[in-house]
Order: structure tokens, then C-alpha cells, then sequence
């Protein structure tokens, strides 16, 4: 007899699809191009340290094309770069960012929430780094150059506002019919592109309030509140709420800023005239504001066991605890060997060939103990319950009465995954389903959701 | 299709004329005015002054829009002016007026009687040279009208009489760009190209080496501009130091406490710096705010419109100096340094009658004059000291009634803004 259970995922399909290669090829030109103008915020940093190096940038810049645009912009933005710690900000909000968007996609990369989070997080790096931005301000713009600039910001905000729609499960709510759903988005998703496409120049200071500060978190508040007061899983529930108070204070800070600052603090051009100088306040502001949510999401994820990520906590320790063992025992035995093989031969390729056989020989039975370790210490649930399916396996083949069996596989299962309610069903030998019994905790109301099938 | 030997070394040999680095051909970009990386300001120069290159290649006049009209003027013309003037001007050019020999204005002026400037006496323009004209033979028209032939010939063979560029047009604050390309037989020989706003004083002299000489590359090209720009710059930046950080400019004649608009350096004759400094100021209302107006020609203007530039260019090609930026407006009183006294500019129907201006003390020998403006009353409309200045600087006073924070410019500069904020 098997004992199927329904799986929690569905992204357990292998094969790459054409869409996955189409997603990925188009994120990754996405990210090339933030890190290019990240890169640019590098290079102006360097150059503010460097006279050698700014030097060589502005003679670089006297030349003409795309490189001399890249090098006089880094030059000319080094005389405004701020002190090391507004520098850490900024490039520690990028990284928080870039890091986040990889941590996503390797757990879930075909999960659409997980996408529409990753590219929302490549844009904000690069939107939201205060130095990267100001290099791009030192030049006026080519129609390209704004099209490029207008084309990233609005990638970055759909998938901002498309993933709070869409988080945690990846699907629209309410839960209407498509076209409904559609029309309503619509207001939504025509604010964020002409939005986007007016983060530049003058505009910048009150485009960045009114996307980020306003249009970002009210329809993410909206969502995740319909989600918190309608969802009928606790788990989800709890996941709302949980990015809801995360949006709140951006939402707030957001609408008090509007308010304060109006059309912006301060502007690039005054009357006509390139002025490079940025709205240091916005991004004061809202780099806080908006690390608030990757750090929520991320909070919410390991809370509440998004995305197998105690699977990736696991591997994490595991293989992070046996690297770092094997590597001081590895450099440990060279150093102990080559002193045992001095008076013999100053050649130290022996140590290290003996050292090398030494760790590869340790590798698997270390893992198997370490794993064993991790799980007893930190996942003892899981650990017994893997005992008990295993002793449950091993009785299986001995044990051929029916009526025990069902009582020893209802044993396991309330011991192993404590569902709410439980249910069985026999197929008889006539072909047709019978319901043995149902078996529900105590308070529990009666559901036609949970299942356990058997299968002959 | 299999690659073959001959196919990788056409390859090869298109790169490697495309890299134009010390072979002949390429681009070399000369830079018409500059402002500084750490302030703005303007240059009444070009960078390199020299520049050797070889036929075939492009010649970029990359020109900073500082404010400051400029041409590219070249010719035989102006090669017979620059084998004398240029010589004069590199043995005597830092050298003060009073220190020149007489004879050698005599030789300066003998050579540049026939340059066609485009500013004339009465600060209007000289259509000649204002606008494009090209030239194979003969001399430009001597009646100030424009030139028949407006059209840049594809390349400058060194043979034409005149080649201007007329004053390159306003493309923007990224600034904006002529081209000159050699022709493949130019005659080796040196090849004088001048600002005809500015004269001589702005030039780069192009010796063309024959085909196959060395002649520095591009980034050789570019580091010496750099080079001579940090040398001509290297006082004004002390200047401007000193102004930021103690607010004080120490000139020949005497020193000058802020605040500023503009600044000079007396061992600077080519260059100045276009900035308001501080660039915010926080007064009382009636506080009486007296700005140090140095250097070039600057004006104090609220609520500006859209920049414009120093001149403008009608459907006609004519070129004209932009109407807007001279006088004041807004009811400001005219400065003017010629007479004894101000004139207020009628108030019109909308507008209140501008404070009368106190009249100018008498300046004495040596000491900045001094003008009072009077009061502002902080409206939103665009109001304007006009474009003035004075020697060694021009004290002018003025008074904010309401209280606020106002953004201000100078017409002329773009990058030239400064603010004020009004307490009660």
C-alpha cells in the first residue's frame, strides 16, 4: 500500500521553458544596466578619492561617444559625493536589494511573485542609490538616455506594485473575473508608467513622492488588506498583515511628505538651467522607508516558511558548517605535514597532495553527521517525523492487516504533520470509494478539503 | 564559411584604423570656453592652443555654453593674422598693459585692422561674422551683411580665405559642438582658427604634419587641454576658495568682502568666475543686501523665465543680441555708470512704483562705485538689475520687503543661482 499526499507546491515540474529563458534573459539585461548605473555611482566615488583616477576620467570625457558621456559624468559627479556614511547607505540599500532579488529567485524562480519582487528590487537599487543617481544628472540627457532611464523606472515600478498585488500567493485579488480584475489594475498600472517616465530633471522630487511614497504602498496597503480581512488561510493572514504594517509607514511618510514638500524639496534645473544637484531629502527618506519592505518580505518569508526556506536555512547551515570545518582542517593538515615532511623534503605538493585525499575522503561522512546534528538540534519535528515514516516503511512490508494498518497510518500522520482533520477512503474491490473514517482535532469544524488517499 | 587568412587581416586592419590613436586621421576635440569642475565660470580660450594633426582629420570645437557667444573663424585670412599676432600675444599676452612696449600694439593692430569682429563699437552685431560665412577667395563683405555663402563646405582645405562658423548656436545646457574636417590634401603648415567675439586672445593654431607623422593622439590631445585649463584655472580657484571659506577676495586695488556675484583674480585676464557666493543668504526683511558684482557683466534677477541665451537667432538668419537681457525690468531702477544718476524705469499700469533709489555717492579714485537699488517687494513678477558691472566691482544694494525665500540668476550665466531667505 502507498500513501500519497497531496503536494503543498507545484513548481516541482523539471524542464526549462521558453518563458523561464525569456524571463531570465530579460532580468538579467535588466540588472546589467542597473549595475552599469550603480557602477557609474562607483566610479564617481573612486574618482572623489583618486585625483589620478578623476584626472583620467575627465580626460576620457573630453572624447566623444557613449564612454566619454560615462567618463565626464563620473568626473563631474565626484565633486558632489557625500560623506562615507551616506555613501554606505546607499550602496548598502542597493546591495540589500540586488541580494534580496538573487535570495527570491533561487528559492522560487519560476514563482511569479518572486519575479514581478525581483525586478521591483534591481530597479529600487539602482533608483534609490542617491550617488548613482546624481552622475546621471551631470549631463543633460539624450533622447536615448531618457528613454532608457524612463523605460528602467517603469519596469521597476510595475514590479514593485504588481508583487504587493500579487504577494504572497501570485494571484490578483479580489478574486473576480479576469476583465474585472484587469479594469480595476488599470488606474494603478497607467499612474505607475506615467510616473515612471517623469523621474528625471525637475520632476524627480515629486515623482519619486508620488510613486514611492504614495502610489507604491497604497496599492500594496489595499491589497494586503483585502488579503488580511478576507483570506480564509491563517497563513496568509498572518503574511498580509504582516507586509501591511511594513507599507503603512511608507504610505504615511509618504503622504506627510507630499504635503510638506509639494512639488519637491529641490529641483535639477532652475528656469531652464542644468543645476546638478538632487533631492537628498527624498532619498533620505525613502531609502529607510523602502528597505522597510525587502526586510519585511524577507521577515515574512522566514516567519512563516514561504518557499521551502527552511529547506535553504538547512543547506545553509549544513554545508556553511562543513565547508568552514573541512577548510581549517585542510589548511591545519598542511601545515601540520609539511612540518612532519621537512627533514625529509622541502617539497610541500606532498602535504598538500595528502590533505587534499584527507578532505575528500572526510566530505560525505562529515555531511552525513552534520546533517544528522542540524536536524536533531534545530529541526527535531521534521527529524522525528522522518524516523517515524521510515519505522512506519520498514512495517509495512511485515504487517498485511488492513484494520491495523489504518490505525498505525493514522498514528503516523497525526504524529508527523498534526493536520487539523484527517479522512480515509478504501477503494473496494468492486472499483468504487468508501469512506473508512475521519479523525479531527478537537474545535475543529468539519471540512471537505482535508484527505489522506490510499491507493492498492 | 571557413575564415581566411586575408578575411583576419582585413578584420585587423579596419580596426585598427578605426582606433585612430597615434596614426593620421581620428578626431580631435578642442574645447571652445570651459567651466571649472569646482565652480562655474567661463574661459575666453581655447584648449589646446596647439594642437598638431594630420589631413583627414575631424577637428570637434566642443564649446561649454557658459554664456559667452563664440565662433570658429579660420582662413587664410586668419593665418597671415596669427603669424603676427599669435607670437606677439605668447610673449606679451600675461604681461600688463602698462608694461607692453608701444610697438607692439602698433604690430597688433596693423594685423587684426581687417578682422571682422562680431560684436561692433555700439555692442551690436556684425552680420558677417555673426552668421556663417565661407569664403574661397577675396575678403568678407565690409558692410556688416551677411556673407552669400552660409553653407560649411564639406572640408576645410587650408586654402579658403574665410571660414566662420558665425556664432555657434545655443543647443542646450550639455553645450554644443562645430566640426571642422580637414581635407585629405591639405598642405602641411600651421592653420590659425580664432573666436571673431573675442579675437585672437582665443585661438588654436592646427599644424598639420604630413601624412604618417607622429602627432599625439587623442587622449595626449585631451590631457593637454586639461593641462592648460588647470594652469590658467589654478588662481581662480584660490579666488574661489578664499571667497567660500572667508569670504573675502583680495584684488590690486583693494579687498572685497561678501557676499558676491561673480568673482575676478587680477592675474586672471582671460577668465572669470560666474557664481553667487554664498549661495544662500538668510536676511531680515529691509536688511540691506549689497552683493560685490565682479568679473564679467552679471545681473540680479527674480523670478526669471525659461533661460534664454545672449543672442537669438530669427527665421531670417540674422543674429541679434536678445532684447530681454540688457535693461531692467520689473520696475528695478538703470544702473548706469556714465552719469551721475540713476533713472527709474517708468512703472507700468499693473505694477507699483518702485521705490526711489537713493542717487549713487560720488566714487572716488580707485573706490568701486556704489548703486542703490531700493526695495523689492518680493512680487512674482520677473524683476531684473539689468547686466551691469563695475571696476574693480560694483557695490549695488538691494532690500527685500516680504518675508520668503526667493531663487535668483544671473541672466547671462545659467549655472549662476543663488537663494534668499526673507525673515521677518
Amino acid at each position: 500500500m502507498a500513501v500519497a499526499v497531496a503536494a503543498r507546491h507545484s513548481d516541482e515540474r523539471t524542464g526549462i521553458r521558453v518563458r523561464d529563458v525569456a524571463f531570465f534573459a530579460f532580468l538579467g539585461f535588466y540588472a546589467v544596466g542597473g549595475l552599469l548605473v550603480l557602477g557609474q555611482g562607483v566610479g564617481a566615488v573612486a574618482a572623489s578619492v583618486s585625483g589620478a583616477f578623476h584626472e583620467t576620467l575627465h580626460v576620457q570625457g573630453l572624447g566623444t561617444g557613449v564612454w566619454a558621456r560615462v567618463a565626464q559624468r563620473m568626473a563631474d559627479a565626484s565633486h558632489q559625493v557625500a560623506g562615507p556614511g551616506q555613501i554606505a547607505l546607499d550602496f548598502g540599500f542597493s546591495f540589500v536589494n540586488l541580494a534580496l532579488a538573487v535570495f527570491l529567485l533561487w528559492l522560487r524562480p519560476r514563482d511569479r511573485t518572486a519575479r514581478l519582487l525581483a525586478v521591483g528590487l534591481v530597479g529600487a537599487a539602482g533608483v534609490f542609490n542617491l550617488t548613482a543617481q546624481s552622475t546621471l544628472e551631470q549631463l543633460p540627457m539624450t533622447p536615448w538616455e531618457s528613454l532608457a532611464q524612463a523605460s528602467a523606472h517603469i519596469i521597476a515600478g510595475l514590479g514593485y506594485v504588481y508583487a504587493l498585488l500579487l504577494f504572497p500567493d501570485g494571484k490578483p485579488v479580489p478574486r473576480w473575473r479576469g476583465w474585472a480584475v484587469g479594469l480595476l489594475y488599470l488606474p494603478a498600472t497607467a499612474a505607475a508608467v506615467v510616473l515612471a517616465m517623469r523621474v528625471e530633471g525637475t520632476a524627480r522630487p515629486a515623482t519619486l513622492l508620488l510613486f514611492f511614497g504614495l502610489l507604491t504602498p497604497a496599492v500594496g496597503v489595499a491589497a494586503q488588506a483585502y488579503r488580511f480581512t478576507r483570506s480564509p488561510s491563517p497563513a496568509e493572514h498572518q503574511q498580509a498583515r504582516l507586509l501591511f504594517w511594513a507599507l503603512l509607514p511608507a504610505l504615511i511618510i509618504g503622504a506627510a511628505s507630499v504635503f510638506l514638500f509639494g512639488a519637491g524639496p529641490t529641483s535639477s534645473t532652475f528656469a531652464g538651467r542644468h543645476l546638478p544637484e538632487q533631492p537628498v531629502i527624498v532619498f533620505r527618506i525613502f531609502q529607510p522607508v523602502f528597505a522597510l519592505i525587502p526586510i519585511a518580505l524577507f521577515a515574512g518569508i522566514l516567519r512563516y516558511r514561504l518557499w521551502d526556506i527552511d529547506r535553504v536555512i538547512n543547506r545553509t547551515i549544513v554545508y556553511g558548517a562543513v565547508t568552514a570545518t573541512l577548510g581549517g582542517a585542510y589548511l591545519g593538515i598542511v601545515v601540520l605535514l609539511q612540518r612532519v615532511f621537512s627533514p625529509v623534503t622541502q617539497n610541500s605538493d606532498l602535504a598538500v597532495a595528502v590533505s587534499t585525499l584527507a578532505v575528500a575522503a572526510a566530505f560525505r561522512p562529515l555531511l552525513r553527521r552534520v546533517q544528522g546534528f542540524v536536524d536533531r538540534r534545530f529541526y527535531r519535528r521534521r527529524y522525528d517525523a522522518v524516523k517515524t515514516i521510515e519505522a512506519f516503511t520498514a512495517r509495512l512490508r511485515e504487517d498485511i492487516d488492513l484494520n491495523s494498518l489504518t490505525a498505525e497510518l493514522r498514528t503516523v500522520v497525526m504524529a508527523t504533520m498534526q493536520p487539523a482533520e484527517m479522512s480515509m477512503w478504501l477503494r473496494e474491490p468492486d472499483g468504487s470509494i468508501a469512506w473508512a473514517w475521519t479523525h479531527r482535532k478537537p474545535g475543529v469544524e468539519p471540512s471537505r478539503n482535508a484527505s489522506v488517499t490510499t491507493t492498492r | 564559411m571557413r575564415i581566411k587568412g586575408r578575411h583576419l587581416i582585413a578584420v585587423v586592419s579596419l580596426l585598427a584604423m578605426s582606433c585612430g590613436g597615434g596614426a593620421g586621421g581620428g578626431t580631435r576635440t578642442i574645447l571652445v570656453d570651459w567651466s571649472h569642475d569646482e565652480f562655474a565660470s567661463y574661459f575666453i580660450a581655447n584648449f589646446p592652443t596647439k594642437v598638431a594633426v594630420t589631413p583627414g582629420t575631424r577637428l570637434v570645437f566642443r564649446q561649454t555654453w557658459t554664456g559667452e557667444p563664440h565662433t570658429v573663424t579660420g582662413g587664410t585670412l586668419a593665418d597671415e593674422m596669427g603669424e603676427v599676432v599669435v607670437p606677439l600675444l605668447e610673449e606679451w599676452g600675461d604681461t600688463p598693459d602698462e608694461d607692453v612696449p608701444p610697438e607692439v600694439f602698433e604690430q597688433f593692430e596693423a594685423a587684426t585692422a581687417d578682422l571682422v569682429w562680431a560684436f561692433g563699437e555700439e555692442d551690436d552685431l556684425n552680420q558677417t561674422a555673426a552668421q556663417p560665412c565661407y569664403l574661397d577667395s577675396g575678403r568678407p563683405p565690409a558692410d556688416g551683411q551677411p556673407c552669400e555663402t552660409r553653407e560649411q563646405p564639406e572640408a576645410f582645405t587650408g586654402r579658403q580665405a574665410y571660414y566662420n562658423s558665425g556664432i555657434i548656436p545655443y543647443e542646450g545646457p550639455s553645450g554644443n559642438t562645430f566640426e571642422v574636417q580637414l581635407s585629405d590634401d591639405i598642405e602641411p603648415g600651421t592653420y590659425t582658427f580664432y573666436c571673431a567675439v573675442h579675437g585672437p586672445f582665443q585661438r588654436t593654431q592646427v599644424e598639420v604634419r604630413p601624412e604618417g607623422s607622429d602627432v599625439p593622439s587623442a587622449d595626449e590631445v585631451a590631457r593637454q587641454a586639461r593641462e592648460q585649463i588647470r594652469e590658467s584655472a589654478e588662481p581662480l580657484l584660490e579666488t574661489f576658495r578664499e571667497a567660500t571659506t572667508r569670504n573675502r577676495v583680495a584684488l590690486r586695488e583693494a579687498t572685497a568682502e561678501g557676499p558676491f556675484a561673480g568673482l575676478h583674480n587680477d592675474n586672471v585676464t582671460d577668465a572669470d568666475i560666474n557664481e553667487f557666493v554664498p549661495r544662500r543668504m538668510r536676511v531680515e526683511a529691509n536688511e540691506p543686501i549689497t552683493w560685490k558684482m565682479m568679473g564679467a557683466d552679471h545681473s540680479i534677477s527674480f523670478n526669471v523665465p525659461e533661460y534664454f541665451p545672449i543672442v537669438e537667432f530669427l527665421e531670417d538668419g540674422t543674429v541679434r543680441l536678445n532684447p530681454r537681457l540688457q535693461p531692467p525690468a520689473g520696475g528695478a531702477p538703470e544702473y548706469s555708470p556714465d552719469e551721475g544718476e540713476e533713472e527709474t524705469a517708468p512703472p507700468t499700469e499693473d505694477e507699483e512704483p518702485a521705490e526711489a533709489a537713493a542717487p549713487p555717492p560720488e566714487a572716488g579714485p580707485g573706490e568701486p562705485p556704489k548703486f542703490d537699488a531700493g526695495i523689492w517687494d518680493g512680487g512674482q513678477e520677473f524683476w531684473s538689475s539689468g547686466l551691469i558691472s563695475g571696476d574693480p566691482w560694483l557695490e549695488y544694494t538691494l532690500r527685500i520687503s516680504r518675508p520668503g525665500t526667493y531663487e535668483y540668476a544671473c541672466l547671462l550665466h545659467p549655472p549662476m543661482v543663488g537663494t534668499i531667505e526673507v525673515t521677518a
